[in-house]
């Protein structure tokens, strides 16, 4: 019997963005009684070593390769059929997808059944279903590698590492709980052999907060009927197992056997220098809620595996690369593109930043690859997802996304164009500042720096009203008295800072009144389409920071979604999203008697 | 204040003290029950000065003749040989003449500086490998003292610090015997550790001491289960046998044999005892296993980092643990014993390694395996009337490859007072070390370092094809064989 196919609404967004004659591979999850997901895909390059071993070991584990994807004529040979097909090892069925270039109209998902393709139906599976059926499992544990700095030793050592990982001794454990699974399945008696991953996390306390987020349940529960993602990180929908990972040291005695050995130890001098590099595995899997808890230590095991395998790829490749013969400690990072629908990890060493030409190399890879742009990053270690309880040390930091939960704007037909990202609300009188009546551009400033820094273009801080004054200053714009004053600044002033803290470019837009916003209302729309960054506009005597519009092509009606840094008050999203602070303006909130100016930040070529 | 329960075993040992030395001293190996209670599980006078006390039997009749420095050695040695949920709570004085027993006497006075002298020796001897215990270091004690002329027994509990402080302490002989539940564990080595001193000629001795630390370490963050299940660390261990046999007799409704309804003990003279007729502790031993972390630095996270080194310190093998409990004892109690008797033992048999040691450097050898002894068992011989019920309470010795259990007869007798028959010591729980172990290690290296090729973690697939391939020429082979027959019958 063929399985059930099901493909992402996440995929087929992708493969409708792909314009150019290739072939990649597919990976999905097999779970239920026979359903496959397809989820994600990698464009194979038509000459060279095929990367689909490598590109399934930066996916969590259980997001296996199923088959292989076919756009515009690319022929067999070209795609590596044959090749990839021998790989499938997750069902007797690869699945083949024959997709136009540029559109999805013509999709055609086949199954090879003994050597022939028979060609399926398919359900699209949205992205709320999806959050609703799958979580991820994010796994924490430590090894030393011990080994001499060569590729060939590196590779037999970790090699060994691997084998200790399956030998059926390890015991894992949910943080902060007495939940622990071994081979046989779970320990605790309030799990059955029937019982599910939804059982597990029902019962897993939410990472710090527990009466903070028990009272945003009920508040969430009275207002809405969607379940609750208590373990869902910020900026992700999916729920996140945290795993530690322990290791049985008990041998039973076996009967009829003689007794094993006693304690010795053993002295050895090397012949040559070794180094100890501490390796601290994170990894990753995804699992159906419904999947039995006895699978769990399986895909736990091989989740290591795949992060050890990607340390070692990492360990060789800059051994190989520098022939400096030194090792560096490796790091895992997971990553969480919103539009690929799934966590994808990469090992990177510390002492190499982002910027190193190895490091640019392998991420511009890594784009490719996935044919994603190079306009905007997705694997910079800012980019990296951070989980719950990991910020519960890190300093105070404004609300985020403030415009979530907002009702619609009443726009008749209208469509919304909103910031492409996350952001802070920046406005006045936090930290100490006392820049009421003055600062608000200063604030409209932090929060465009701070949408720089979460989509992870920068690892700048957030500049103060004090740095944005000496930096005007330093550059001549400014006179010296201006430092430490109360000055207004503007849109110029705005692009100006955006150059020389971020190195971002900045599109500045100029209307005479308020009344001509309506006439750059499709401009706007397009900047958010395209660029989605806040947008900071100053006129009169008053700044704001635009994060969207909703605009209707045919009758030219507009509403701006407007982010007020006038706001003196708390940061209770509640009031500022009723008082209004964070909503939807229409016409009348501009000044006629006004000119405006429009700073409008690109994003820059980064990757 | 916490009360000290004796048995009936105990005075009968300390009248049989002062009768057959006029003035004896020694040690009290007790267990914590609780934290109201300490059960004494055994007293050993000390034999060291035997000779001498014949000739001198007119001198050495007061605690100020004691020789603390024997004494603080048989408190040490005896500590080696309790498992981890026994230990040395104090000493005992056993006399013929009254004044041991009253408060007011000189003789008494003399005790306080017995105790602090003692103890400063104690501290002086764990400074050199590390303390033995997972919990912190005990510092009140039990001073117990029994004169033959008043036949009577005088109680104190002895608090180190600011000179020294006794304070009053209850005790009372108890009928009934004590029951203990035997637990066991096999802790199995198997850690690589890198050796960092840059020197040329490493010193064995402070490698140990590294790798001491580390499993101190490592069995501080680690979790004990019992019967291979999760148990909650704040009920006693009562509690969870009453649950184990529920579950048990839930398995089994046939077994409606039992009938048992009677509890005997409400007394308060004695601890609770549980029915004997079923008990999981009277008749099995509980299995425990223990479980480490998984991690590079278990408190330091910024000391992760790359280090270079040029020698290794590889451990291998097991080391076998039995604990010995009482039912009142809470689950957090017995995860502890379990791992002090762990870290007891590592430590012992490395000290006693250490001790027959000529020279503490390891020559250029690529090689040099270490063999510590390894640990044996013994249980007390019963005299009289039985002390205990349930499991039957073991002590351990340490042999080297090569030793025979006469070693262990003759340090029990000094140590512990008591006869051993060799053929009753159980020297099957550990094996010999095994020195194949690092042998074979070096051996699956040299194998995998043939493959230089990196390790595709895919399966395969080429297996099964040549299996079809196979699998199709026998098939072709049977065909060209039937038909090679058709033609041969046919030409006949």
């Amino acid at each position: 019997m063929l399985p059930k196919l099901k493909i992402s609404a996440f995929l087929l967004k992708r493969l409708e963005r792909t314009k150019q004659q290739c072939s990649g591979c597919l990976f999905g999850v097999f779970y239920g009684e026979g359903t496959l997901l397809l989820l994600s895909f990698n464009i194979e390059s038509s000459l060279g070593q095929l990367n689909y071993e490598q590109i399934q070991h930066r996916f969590p584990a259980e997001l296996d390769l199923c088959g292989l994807v076919k756009f515009g004529g690319c022929t067999d040979g070209e795609a590596h059929l044959n090749e990839v097909i021998k790989s499938v090892d997750i069902t007797d069925n690869p699945i083949l997808l024959q997709c136009e270039l540029g559109t999805l109209v013509g999709l055609r998902a086949s199954f090879f059944v003994h050597g022939k393709l028979e060609e399926v139906p398919y359900e699209v599976m949205e992205a709320h279903q999806l959050y609703n059926d799958f979580c991820f499992t994010r796994l924490q544990c430590g090894f030393f590698l011990q080994t001499a700095a060569t590729p060939e030793s590196v590779a037999r050592e970790m090699h060994v590492l691997r084998k200790r990982v399956a030998d059926g001794n390890l015991v894992f454990n949910v943080p902060q709980t007495k939940i622990f699974i071994n081979n046989y399945g779970p320990l605790d008696k309030q799990f059955s052999g029937d019982s599910q991953i939804q059982d597990l996390i029902d019962v897993i306390p939410t990472p710090g907060h527990e009466k903070e987020t028990a009272s945003v349940d009920k508040k969430k529960l009275k207002g809405q009927n969607t379940p609750v993602k208590r373990l869902a990180p910020t900026g992700c929908d999916y729920e996140v197992i945290p795993i530690d990972v322990m290791r049985s040291r008990s041998r039973d005695p076996v009967s009829g056997e003689p007794p094993h050995p006693a304690l010795s130890i053993a002295v050895t001098n090397e012949e040559q220098i070794r180094v100890q590099v501490p390796l601290e595995i994170e990894a990753m899997a995804i699992l159906c809620r419904k999947t039995k808890l006895q699978r769990l230590y399986d895909v736990l095991i091989e989740s290591i595996c795949r992060g050890l395998r990607l340390f070692e790829l990492s360990l060789i490749e800059h051994l190989t690369e520098s022939g400096s013969g030194k090792l560096l400690v490796p790091a895992s990072y997971h990553f969480y593109p919103q539009e690929f629908g799934h966590f994808v990890s990469c090992a990177y060493l510390e002492g190499l930043s982002d910027d190193t030409p190895s490091m640019l190399m392998r991420r511009k890879r890594l784009h490719r690859q996935f044919a994603l742009p190079i306009s905007r990053p997705y694997f910079r270690r800012a980019n990296q997802m951070l989980f719950l309880g990991e910020t519960e040390d890190a300093p105070w930091t404004p609300l985020l996304n403030t415009h979530i939960g907002l009702r619609p704007s009443g726009v008749v037909d209208g469509k919304e164009y909103l910031v492409n990202g996350n952001y802070h609300y920046y406005h006045y009188l936090q930290q100490q500042v006392q820049d009421k009546g003055w600062g608000c551009a200063y604030r409209s400033l932090q929060t465009i720096c701070s949408w720089f820094v979460l989509q992870g273009y920068t690892n700048a801080p957030i500049p103060t009203h004090l740095e944005v004054q000496e930096y005007l200053h330093k550059i001549n714009d400014k006179p010296a008295a201006f430092v430490g004053s109360s000055q207004w600044i503007g849109s110029t002033e705005i692009s100006m800072c955006l150059q020389g803290f971020l190195n971002v470019d900045s599109k500045i837009l100029h209307v005479a009144s308020g009344a001509e916003l309506a006439t750059i209302a499709s401009e706007l729309a397009m900047h958010f389409q395209t660029q989605g960054t806040p947008v900071m506009i100053g006129g009169g005597v008053l700044a704001h920071t635009i994060i969207g519009v909703d605009y209707c092509v045919q009758t030219g009606q507009v509403k701006f979604l407007i982010l007020d840094p006038h706001y003196t008050g708390a940061d209770d999203l509640a009031t500022i999203q009723i008082k209004g602070w964070c909503g939807w303006k229409g016409m009348d909130f501009w000044a006629k008697g006004s000119y405006y100016n429009l700073c409008m930040p690109q994003r820059p070529i980064l990757y | 204040m916490r009360t000290v329960l004796l048995s009936k075993h105990d005075e009968l040992y300390l009248e049989k003290c002062a009768q057959e030395n006029q003035f004896s001293y020694g040690i009290i190996v007790g267990h914590q029950a609780d934290l109201t209670k300490s059960v004494v599980v055994h007293l050993a006078r000390n034999n060291e000065e035997d000779a001498d006390l014949e000739d001198l039997s007119e001198v050495r009749l007061t605690i100020s003749d004691i020789n603390s420095q024997a004494l603080a050695s048989q408190w040490l040695s005896a500590s080696k040989m309790c498992p981890g949920s026994f230990d040395v709570i104090g000493i005992f004085v056993s006399s013929v003449r009254s004044d041991v027993v009253n408060e007011q006497s000189a003789e008494f006075k003399n005790a306080k500086k017995l105790f602090s002298d003692i103890y400063d020796l104690l501290l002086k001897s764990n400074s050199s490998f590390g303390v033995y215990t997972t919990d912190i270091a005990q510092t009140d004690f039990v001073f117990l003292s029994y004169s033959l002329a008043d036949k009577k027994v005088l109680c104190k509990n002895y608090s180190y610090g600011n000179g020294g402080t006794f304070t009053n302490m209850e005790f009372r002989f108890v009928d009934k015997p004590f029951e203990w539940i035997q637990l066991e564990c096999s802790y199995d080595f198997d850690d690589v550790l890198p050796i960092l001193d840059s020197s040329r000629r490493v010193n064995i001795e402070d490698q140990f001491q590294s790798m001491i630390v580390s499993v101190r370490k490592n069995l501080l963050a680690s979790e004990v289960f019992l019967q291979n299940e999760v148990v909650e660390d704040t009920i006693d261990l009562q509690a969870y046998i009453k649950k184990k046999k529920t579950k048990v007799d839930k398995l089994q409704p046939t077994s409606t044999t039992g009938g048992t309804a009677t509890a005997s003990s409400n007394t308060t003279d004695s601890l609770p005892r549980l029915a004997s007729e079923g008990i999981i502790g009277g008749t099995e031993t509980i299995r425990a296993s223990i479980v480490l972390p998984m991690k590079c630095q278990l408190s330091k996270p910024t000391d992760i980092k790359v280090r270079e080194f040029s020698g290794t310190l590889h451990m291998s093998g097991i080391i076998t643990s039995k604990v010995f409990c009482n039912p009142r004892n809470s689950i957090a109690d017995v995860k502890r014993f379990l791992r002090d008797d762990v870290l007891r033992s590592l430590i012992t048999r490395i000290q006693v390694y250490c001790d027959g040691l000529t020279d503490p450097y390891v020559t250029n050898e690529a090689l040099y395996i270490s063999e510590p002894p390894r640990r044996v068992f013994f249980s007390l011989p019963s005299e009289g009337p039985s002390a205990s019920v349930g499991a039957v309470v073991q002590f351990s010795e340490y042999l080297f490859r090569g030793e025979a259990p006469t070693v262990v007869v003759a340090q029990a007798k000094q140590i512990l007072d008591v006869d051993l028959d060799p053929e009753t010591i159980s020297v099957e729980a550990e094996g010999l070390p095994d020195d194949t172990h690092f042998n074979n290690c070096k051996m699956d290296a040299d194998c995998i370092d043939d493959s230089g090729i990196m390790t595709s973690s895919m399966p395969k697939p080429e297996l099964s094809r040549s299996l079809y391939m196979v699998g199709i020429a026998v098939a072709l082979l049977v065909l060209l064989s039937s038909v090679a027959l058709h033609f041969v019958l046919a030409e006949r």
